[in-house]
């Protein structure tokens, strides 16, 4: 239920009333709606959850090593 | 894939274990609070890797296993209605409500189908005007924003069949309460990775500073449940009790702030009744009175109201399970009368279940 698995977006689709892309998962194709990631370029990876991107898979993130919380944790980088 | 094997990588995962036995120098209890992550522990065979100190706990984060039998005898109720279609989640289907599920119901003719998103029971409302859709809304925080914007677009659209059972529910007060209760025996918690993606960790900090509890908010991969057991570790040697961050990949402090604030647009906050553990505080998520017209609560109330009061089964120790007091393999109808072909409980059905891990990795000893 909370599963969410990360997809590299493809393409966004303009036409659509709401913010939607295709988004790769290992090879398969799905539509997923971006309006919570309204940032989200081709080539991102995003974490897809009930059809929904919730968050754009940051390397630099992961890459971080939380040394102080005041600095690494709340400085929401990008 | 990308993300994701870099995280199952073996070399990766031995070097953590031969971390965590470096820092390791007492007995130390660890509760997992997502089930997702009670699954990859389960697995992985996480549990059998780790030094004998740490002993694991899982949390009651299976939104399936805590959702009330009292909403699913509802949407029983419901799909058996002229022109209503219910529309959930596939892992909703098998759970036991009182006396059926919604899968008995629908084999008996009851309007009942599964879906992927919420987008596809609202695409299903536009296509067949003449039905009333209810969309039977469960989840943690990760999931209320994709109900929010669903039936938001419901509302600008003037889509008026389409409806939401609501049965949301909220972490941090079901940690509180855990925390509350006088057996409480975990020492840490790794947090759930997904609700922080959507609602950041600023909710946590004011829980570890209270009880004096770390809470490493941790993903959903092996190494990174032994990454988030590795920091726990090391803050519980050193006597400390901070917030941090191990699923730094996705999980910012302030979260996604256009999911939170279509959270709140939507929903207020309200008492929830959680399944097998009872009514906490704080814990649920309603339907702003703007939203009455696509409350299904509101829209069928005279039907609902003459539900019966539901019963929960006495042989289920689910209540037990999920607050990480009793393991599966300790109730007595596991395995037996309890399997995921004839599940007694949630926890057995869901994929995020603990008793359903222990059945399906039953190999793994435990
Ligand atoms: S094994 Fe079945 S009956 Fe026992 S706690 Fe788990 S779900 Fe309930």
């Amino acid at each position: 239920m909370c599963l969410a698995l990360p997809g590299e977006l493809i393409d966004i689709d303009r036409g659509e009333a709401l913010h939607v892309g295709r988004v790769s998962f290992a090879g398969t194709l799905k539509r997923v709606c971006l309006a919570y990631t309204p940032e989200a370029v081709p080539g991102d990876y995003l974490l897809v959850h009930a059809g929904f991107s919730i968050s754009i898979v940051s390397q630099r993130r992961a890459d971080a090593i939380v040394v102080d919380l005041n600095t690494a944790l709340k400085s929401d980088l990008p | 894939m990308r993300h994701v094997d870099e995280y199952r990588d073996p070399a990766r995962i031995k070097a953590l274990i031969a971390e965590i036995s470096e820092t390791v120098s007492r007995p130390w209890t660890i509760m997992e609070v997502c089930g997702g992550q009670t699954h990859t522990i389960m697995k992985y065979g996480l549990k059998q890797i780790l030094p004998k100190e740490i002993t694991l706990l899982h949390g009651p984060g299976c939104p399936v296993c805590v959702t009330p039998p009292a909403l699913i005898d509802q949407a029983i109720a419901l799909c058996q209605q002229p022109n209503v279609t219910v529309c959930t989640f596939g892992d909703m289907l098998r759970v036991p409500g009182t006396e059926s599920s919604l899968a008995l119901a629908k084999a008996r003719g009851g309007d009942v189908r599964i879906v992927y998103s919420p987008l596809d029971a609202l695409a299903l409302a536009q296509a067949e005007p003449k039905r009333v859709i209810v969309f039977f809304a469960i989840g943690f925080e990760t999931t209320a924003p994709t109900t929010a914007l669903t039936v938001y677009q419901a509302k600008q659209a003037g889509l008026n069949n389409f409806t939401l059972l609501v049965s949301h529910v909220r972490v941090p007060p079901a940690l509180t309460a855990l925390l509350n209760s006088s057996d409480a025996e975990m020492d840490a918690f790794l947090g759930a990775g997904h609700v922080c993606t959507v609602m950041g960790l600023e909710e946590y900090e004011p829980i570890c500073a209270h009880y004096r509890i770390p809470i490493i908010v941790t993903g959903f991969e092996p190494a990174d449940i032994l990454e988030g057991v590795l920091m726990c570790v090391q803050q519980l040697e050193t006597q400390r009790s901070n917030l941090e961050n191990q699923y730094r990949r996705a999980v910012t402090w302030s979260g996604n702030q256009a999911a939170r604030s279509m959270i709140t647009n939507v929903f207020e906050i309200s008492d929830q009744e959680w399944r097998g553990i009872g009514l906490i505080e704080q814990s649920g998520l309603r339907l702003r009175p703007e939203y009455a017209g696509h409350d299904a609560s509101v829209r069928f109330a005279n039907t609902l109201q003459d539900q019966p009061t539901a019963i929960a089964s006495n042989e289920c120790i689910s209540g037990e399970v999920l607050r990480g007091r009793k393991k599966p393999a300790e109730c007595p109808a596991f395995g037996t009368r309890c399997t995921p072909s004839r599940p007694l409980g949630a926890p057995m059905v869901s994929s995020e279940g603990a008793c359903a891990a222990y059945h399906r990795y039953a190999a793994v000893p435990v």
